[in-house]
């Protein structure tokens, strides 16, 4: 899917590529340096060509030959975003599959009231903290009791992997490293906001959106949301699908009736960048349809594809996940296709009462 | 576990003076996490180069280092920042690009939790986001701190500043990084 020029791995190329240009570099010195005959051995080493190269390549060198190819590599990359692709059969299969979902969701019964919405989720991902990075898998509870009232987030660490050998030192973090429950109290009706812009105002906060508001109905719904969001989102341009796919997660097991629920998935089926990606298993195992934007409209980045997984018989939804695409850089260990990021969704409803865990002070 | 060095890093430094070759085993030393600190902050296409030009740096001014200011990672780091610095309109690019993913994944934990933790890849579009309300010096500190293994007085000593002012920094930042992640927090 993604049109690769490159037949190497590009980290390891940066690697091999900075270390000759260093060599380089050392090289000449040690030419100019044996003018003082320090070091025969050396001398008879050195080629005076590849010094005096080298000794050109160290004064103008910096972006010299490793900038070029790098320039080249961008326009790879930037051309395979645009490259022109057959029709995707799949596109009308992606929207009568994301009808069905939606569908299920709105025959699903409004739910009766408690003092809590509550989520419950596994996450993983990899984090990098104290220049340690690790791979991470959590479980996390979201209790939000609405604009005004209480919210608890509660959490535990389920593993933690390093992806290096690290020492003592550092190796414990101070809040992630948890591996019984614990729960922060947040501020009231947090958890279930959502920005709607971007702000570069040094200090300020984007204006956010309460999920509990968003309306019923996918025409009511589409409305609100281009009411909601700037065209300008922080100097780039966010539309609605691209805003409701990366927030899919929140407002579908979120505290929104079966209609607004329906909706989304609605305004999603309608958006011709929508694409089915057929029968999967997420990252617990359990078995539902997954769901993509074309590259070009993904906003997740072009290393990777977001994802949202859906059981379209219940109109849940089972998770979102990031698979990767181009493994670099921090993923260079990985694979294509190996889901780097994830949040499912164990369970959604109302509750009366948060668990009574320990609330660490937060430094 | 990996044994120690035969040869510790400033006497490495110290050699390649008079046998500029030896420098070489300073970059295989330290190049993968300088150019995870520089990927962390410019993204992968620009870390290879930055990363290689980091060591070419260090190499023309090794007769400069001083043992007795710091180790030689924090001196590594604080030119690797210092070229980081030159490169501010790629690092703000990237942040306006991963903050234009959206508001994705908004809810990733209480945010006084974000403000130590970063994403591996820094694509936390929130995080993207408030990352740009710090000023350089906020961001030198707090990424520093974030991406590499230094500490306190390293990070002082990579920057050229006093570890009372890598405290303060750190501290604003969190606060700034908190304040822009948990808007509705009260206090």
């Amino acid at each position: 899917m993604i049109v690769s020029l490159l037949d190497e791995e590009p980290s390891a190329h940066g690697e091999r590529d900075g270390r000759r240009r260093l060599v380089a570099a050392t090289a000449a010195a040690t030419a100019a340096g044996t003018d003082a005959s320090r070091d025969r051995r050396r001398r008879a080493s050195i080629r005076p060509r590849f010094a005096l190269f080298g000794s050109r390549f160290a004064l103008f060198g910096g972006f010299g030959l490793a900038g070029a190819a790098a320039a080249v590599a961008g326009a790879v990359l930037l051309s395979s975003g645009t490259t022109p692709r057959a029709p995707d059969p799949s596109g009308s299969a992606g929207s009568r599959l994301m009808l069905a979902a939606a569908e299920s969701a709105e025959r699903q019964p409004v739910r009766s009231h408690g003092r809590y919405w509550a989520v419950m989720e596994q996450r993983g991902g990899r984090l990098a903290e104290a220049g340690k990075e690790y791979d991470f898998v959590r479980q996390t509870g979201s209790y939000d009791a609405g604009p005004g009232k209480q919210a608890w987030y509660t959490s535990r660490m389920v593993s933690k992997r390093y992806l290096r050998p690290t020492g003592m030192k550092g190796a414990r973090s101070a809040h992630l490293d948890s591996f019984a429950w614990s729960k922060t109290l947040l501020a009231p009706g947090s958890l279930f906001q959502t920005p709607v812009a971007a702000t570069s105002r040094p200090g300020s906060a984007p204006p956010q959106v309460d999920l509990r508001t968003l309306p019923s109905g996918a025409a009511a719904l589409r409305s609100a949301l281009v009411r909601l969001i700037p065209e300008d989102w922080g100097n780039a341009k966010v539309n609605t699908t691209s805003w409701l796919f990366t927030n899919a997660k929140l407002i579908l097991s979120g505290p929104v009736g079966p209609g607004t629920r329906g909706a989304v998935y609605r305004l999603l089926a309608q958006d011709p960048s929508l694409k089915s990606l057929g029968t999967v298993k997420d990252a617990l195992g359990r078995t539902g349809t997954a769901f993509a934007l074309r590259a070009d409209a993904d906003p997740t980045g072009r290393d990777f594809q977001g994802q949202i997984i859906i059981d379209t018989r219940t109109g849940r939804l089972l998770a979102t996940q990031d698979v990767l695409l181009r493994p670099r850089g921090v993923w260079a260990d990985r694979k294509a296709g190996d889901i780097v990021n994830y949040d499912a969704v164990l369970s959604y409803g109302w509750t009366d009462g948060v668990p009574d865990y320990p609330s660490p002070k937060t430094s | 576990m990996t044994a120690p060095p035969l040869v510790d890093d400033a006497a490495l430094v110290a050699a390649s003076r008079d046998d500029p070759e030896r420098f070489t085993g300073v970059y295989d030393r330290h190049f993968a996490a300088v150019r995870r600190y520089v990927a962390a902050r410019l993204g992968p296409e620009a870390a290879d180069d930055v990363a290689a030009e980091t060591f070419l740096a260090a190499f023309r001014r090794r007769a400069e280092f001083d043992p007795g200011r710091g180790v030689v990672r924090a001196w590594l780091f604080g030119i690797a920042t210092r070229l980081v610095g030159e490169h501010r309109r790629v690092e703000e690019r990237r942040y306006r690009t991963l903050a234009r993913l959206g508001p994705g994944r908004p809810e990733d934990g209480p945010e006084e939790r974000v403000a130590d933790a970063f994403d591996a890849r820094l694509a936390q579009p929130r995080l993207a986001a408030a990352l740009r309300t710090l000023s350089r010096k906020e961001r030198d500190v707090l990424l520093l701190a974030a991406f590499t293994d230094l500490a306190r007085d390293d990070i002082a000593a990579a920057l050229g500043i006093p570890v009372g002012t890598v405290d303060s920094r750190l501290n604003r930042a969190r606060g700034r990084l908190r304040a822009a992640l948990s808007p509705t927090k009260g206090t």
